[in-house]
């Protein structure tokens, strides 16, 4: 294939509108797949995306498409539009020359949206937005035009309005693709400089690293050299991404496609390195990528102790993967052994979560999930703290410092009453208010971290009946009035149920805590009690009655077998639960701690 | 044939069906099934008793569903060809509301020396709430008649933990038992069984409340009846030998529908029978039984549930006969349990018992000594 007639793009969006059903719908119109292997967000593979409906991870694929009698070959990457994930987007973005900006008819300009066109803006991408869901009762093409206009500055006659369920206009994308982003740029210059940016794991062949060749070409049986790693690799194949690998032996100056070195360990490659040949290497490597950070971290357990070595295994296979988990050793009085993880946001927690218990079968417990803060201690010494267990002796802290973000809304003016008030409850400081048309406003603040981790998100959909939408960027770390709370069942305390929470929600969190935890520890056969307290005071309480269930039942001969059924029962429910005293903590009570009250 | 053992024979019939009740019985039935039915049972009491080698059921128990709906006449040729001797212990099970005089007078003359009347509650305002069937003028009529039929031994049911339940109520209730001169009571407290109408009510089980528990475990002692099990009251000496049998897991039979029973066998190895929970399928069955599903009890299981059934009692597993069964004593079998409950266990020469405390909290020690015994 000509290099003129290569197209690399992204498909970068809000959340849910629409990215992937829209490349489902460019695979089929190019016949990059078969009829019958095709499915719904058929990009969307692991099984974790397609039960959520979300992408997590960035998928690309290789199309040609004939145009005025000439093939074209068609490189998309579609990005996931979740916040968590955002890091993904900035990656497609350095591999591509242009974007599909999808914008949604009936929700318009959202967060988002102005996030990752701004990524896209700081690569200088050729963008072309797209208007989707054009068959919503609800869809208003022209007020979405003028947001293009106004919010996005982009020319909103180049627009092309699609339905990408039903499959209207997808020619005009696909024609637009092809006349208005430009090729791949070629250089003299034919050292070999190409950009990672992105790998994964495949059990069978290793790590399959995703480059894109931005000048001279890579064929197999070079030897390459990484630029950050400082190693040398052969190449032992070269290919593009149908939708399967599909091998092609090389790949030239602006083609992506993978290649596979006989690595072994997804952590020996960074993602955002620079690959030159190692005959006639470059003398300077590409810009990457900025490090991916936790932003938030929490402690897994096996839920049966005895799993341990099984969570060992699944984390490491998990990490092959999914380079952003990072994760240590950590051990609790009441659960045991197990590691402290960082995630990218409560969505990936989440998703861990879930891949361990789905693909790997484990039953594991997930402590509160805790921001990290910076303790200047008396004496001069500072250290990083996000795990309540290690936080130090309160009367050793000269300062505590939390994280702060930079919180961007957009929301329809009717909330702007709500979600300034919840702004405020969270603490936030308002930076900026802009009116993006006469009834679009843009909020900026700044608010700690921890704050919108707890239940800012759901509250800001549900004041503003999900027409609000929210983006964010850590900033910086600012002092803070920080304490532990603990909590206690049944007298005890469980150093994983800790938290540490800003002075002025302690009583708040400290008594929903408690509550949930009422709601999901069931009965015992004796009375406990459940507290929160800062050091020795108490300051919520609730207490879960006793049942007396079967105890004073009557149990005669013919009643044996069922009744051995019911403690069998209940024995296999208590292989999910952690004895913690003489409590039986269920899986779901470490989790009701991350989860907001009911509103 | 030198086996003793118990009998239970169980009668499948109700006039009515109980909002709370899931045990199985039938509402359509006329005499002439029930002589049907009274003539299966006995080819199969001779079966079983064929098979395990019984010398003599020394206890037998009729219960229910309603027994007393039998007609007297077909109650006393029924127990006849049991051609029963040297019973200990025989109990009828009685539904107050509807038992008569004639009844009562065929029980007494085919050797039957115990009633065990179910009256679950006095007070017509909760026998509503929980949907039991009669009236309570019927039901104290009925137990006059039981009172003045002069058995040897009596009993009275009762149910605690009611819906809109008070102290009151129940004390109420276990003093008017009292009144009827029982030797024997048992009180069980209410559980709401899925699937049934007073489950589908919406009606739960009460939460605990000790006040409650503390207060009839004093009525009943006032009235000189002592606690022996869990949920089980008697005078000295008139503890329900029938239902040891169960708690100490000695051997028993159990016939009709639903029942099960246990034997163990010359080689110490416990076997189960259990009857289908199908009144047709029991009858349609040949005089071979085939709907009888036998299981063996592998050695743990066993163990298992002489905890589960033994640690109801008061005085605990009975040492000597858990030795001879299991030629070791009770905690030898489960170290790990002990060494975690072992301030709720009292151990002397003869009994392994839990202390009250640990009888609340009996489930929560089974299922770690299922835990331990792992079978
Ligand atoms: N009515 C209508 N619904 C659409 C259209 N395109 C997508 N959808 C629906 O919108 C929802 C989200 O679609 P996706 O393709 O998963 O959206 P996405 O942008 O890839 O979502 P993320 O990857 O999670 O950011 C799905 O329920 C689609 O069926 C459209 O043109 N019209
Ligand atoms: S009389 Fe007894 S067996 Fe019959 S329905 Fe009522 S509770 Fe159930
Ligand atoms: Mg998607």
């Amino acid at each position: 294939m000509k290099q003129e007639n290569i197209r690399n793009f992204c498909i970068i969006a809000h959340i849910d509108h629409g990215k992937s059903t829209l490349a489902d719908r460019m695979i089929e119109m190019t016949n990059s797949v078969d009829l019958r292997d095709m499915k719904n967000q058929l990009l969307d593979s692991m099984d974790i995306e397609r039960e959520r409906g979300i992408t997590i991870k960035s998928q690309a694929v290789s199309m040609t498409y004939s145009y005025k009698g000439e093939e074209f070959l068609l490189n998309l990457v579609d990005t996931p539009g979740h916040v968590d994930f955002s890091y993904e987007v900035s990656r497609a973005i350095s591999s591509c020359e242009g974007a599909l900006l999808l914008v949604d008819a009936a929700q318009g300009v959202e967060a988002q949206t102005l996030a990752n066109l701004y990524l896209a803006l700081e690569h200088d991408l050729t963008i072309i937005p797209v208007i989707n869901k054009i068959d919503l009762p609800s869809a208003d093409i022209e007020g979405v035009k003028k947001q293009i206009d106004h919010d996005l500055g982009l020319d909103p006659d180049t627009a092309v309005c699609v339905s990408a369920k039903a499959g209207t206009n997808i020619d005009q994308i696909l024609e637009a693709i092809v006349t208005s982003i430009p090729a791949p740029t070629t250089t003299e210059d034919d050292t070999l400089k190409a950009l990672i940016f992105d790998s994964h794991y495949d059990p069978y062949r290793g790590v399959i690293v995703h480059v894109r060749i931005f000048s001279g070409s890579i064929k197999e049986g070079d030897k390459l050299f990484f630029f950050h790693q400082n190693s040398t690799y052969k190449v032992e194949e070269a290919g593009k991404f149908k939708i399967k690998l599909s091998r092609t032996g090389s790949l030239v100056d602006g083609e992506v496609g993978y290649i596979i070195c006989g690595i072994k360990n997804i952590s020996d490659v960074r993602v955002g390195d620079t690959v030159t040949s190692v005959s006639s290497p470059c003398s300077k490597p590409l810009k990457g990528f900025k490090e991916v950070k936790p932003v938030v971290y929490s402690s897994i357990y096996p839920v049966d102790t005895n799993d341990y070595n099984e969570l060992v295994n699944s984390l490491e296979k998990l990490k092959l993967n999914d380079a952003s988990l990072v994760y240590e050793k950590d051990s609790s009085a009441a659960l045991g052994f197990g590691f402290r993880c960082g995630f990218l946001g409560l969505l990936h927690l989440e998703v861990i979560q879930q891949r361990l218990e789905r693909e790997f079968d484990l039953s594991v417990i997930f402590t509160s999930p805790s921001v990290q803060y910076k303790v200047a201690l008396k004496g001069g010494s500072e250290i990083f703290v996000e795990n309540p267990a290690h936080y130090p002796d309160p009367s050793s802290i000269e300062t505590v410092f939390e994280p702060y973000i930079k919180a961007n809304i957009i929301t329809p003016d009717d909330f702007l009453g709500p979600i300034m008030n919840l702004c405020l409850e969270k603490r936030g400081v308002q930076i900026h208010m802009n009116y993006l048309d006469t009834k679009r406003v843009e909020l900026v603040y700044e608010i700690p971290l921890a704050e919108v981790l707890y239940d800012f998100y759901d509250t800001l959909k549900s004041i503003s009946r999900g027409y609000a939408s929210f983006d964010y960027e850590v900033i910086d770390l600012r002092e803070t009035n920080l304490v532990k709370v603990d909590i206690l069942v049944n007298g005890e305390a469980v150093d994983a149920l800790s938290l540490l929470v800003h002075k002025q929600n302690a009583e708040y969190r400290a008594r929903v805590v408690c509550k949930k935890l009422r709601e999901e520890i069931p009965r015992h056969q004796f009375k406990i009690p459940i507290q929160g307290s800062i050091g020795t005071k108490v300051i919520a309480r609730e207490t879960i009655s006793a049942m007396r269930k079967d105890v004073t039942a009557k149990c005669y001969g013919g009643d044996i077998s069922r009744k051995k059924k019911l403690l069998q029962k209940q024995k296999e429910g208590k292989k999910r639960m952690k004895l913690v005293g003489n409590v039986e903590l269920p899986q779901n009570a470490f989790l009701a701690v991350l989860k907001s009250e009911e509103k | 044939m030198s086996k003793v053992a118990g009998l239970y024979i169980h009668i499948p019939f109700c006039r009515v069906k109980c909002d709370y009740c899931s045990f199985y019985s039938v509402t359509k039935f006329d005499t002439h099934l029930i002589d049907l039915y009274l003539a299966k049972v006995v080819d199969q009491v001779f079966f079983l008793k064929d098979k395990y080698q019984i010398s003599l059921f020394d206890t037998v128990f009729i219960g229910g569903g309603t027994p007393s709906l039998i007609p007297p006449a077909s109650l006393a040729l029924f127990i006849d060809r049991l051609n029963l001797s040297g019973v200990k212990e025989f109990t009828v099970e009685v539904n107050p509301e509807s038992v008569t005089s004639e009844f009562l007078a065929s029980c007494g003359d085919s050797g039957v020396n115990r009633i065990s009347a179910g009256v679950q509650t006095f007070s017509q305002k909760h026998r509503d709430i929980i949907g039991r069937v009669g009236q309570e003028e019927k039901v104290l009529a009925g137990l006059d008649l039981i009172a003045g039929a002069g058995f040897k031994h009596f009993s009275i049911d009762l149910i605690s933990h009611l819906p809109q339940d008070s102290i009151s109520r129940i004390s109420g209730d276990i003093k008017s038992a009292a009144g009827y001169g029982i030797d024997h009571m048992s009180i069980y407290s209410l559980s709401v069984e899925d699937g049934t109408p007073l489950s589908d009510r919406g009606a739960t089980e009460a939460d605990e409340d000790l006040a409650y528990d503390q207060a009839f475990g004093e009525v009943v002692e006032s009235c000189g009846l002592s606690k022996y099990e869990i949920s089980n009251y008697a005078k000295a000496d008139c503890q329900s030998l029938h239902n040891l049998k169960y708690w100490d897991m000695e051997d028993f039979v159990g016939v009709g529908p639903v029942a099960s029973g246990t034997i163990c066998d010359s080689q110490n190895r416990f076997v189960r029978h259990e009857n289908p929970a199908d009144l047709s399928k029991y009858l349609l069955q040949s005089s071979k039984f085939e709907q009888i599903v036998y299981s063996k009890l592998s050695r743990n299981e066993a163990i298992f549930e002489n905890f589960m059934m033994g640690l109801r009692l008061i005085r605990g597993i009975d040492n000597l006969l858990f030795v001879k069964k299991f030629q070791a004593l009770p905690l030898s079998f489960i170290p790990k349990t002990y060494d975690r409950f072992s301030e709720f266990f009292l151990v002397d020469s003869e009994f392994t018992s839990l202390t009250p405390a640990g009888r609340n909290i009996l489930n929560t020690i089974l299922v770690d000594i299922l835990d331990e015994l792992e079978f």
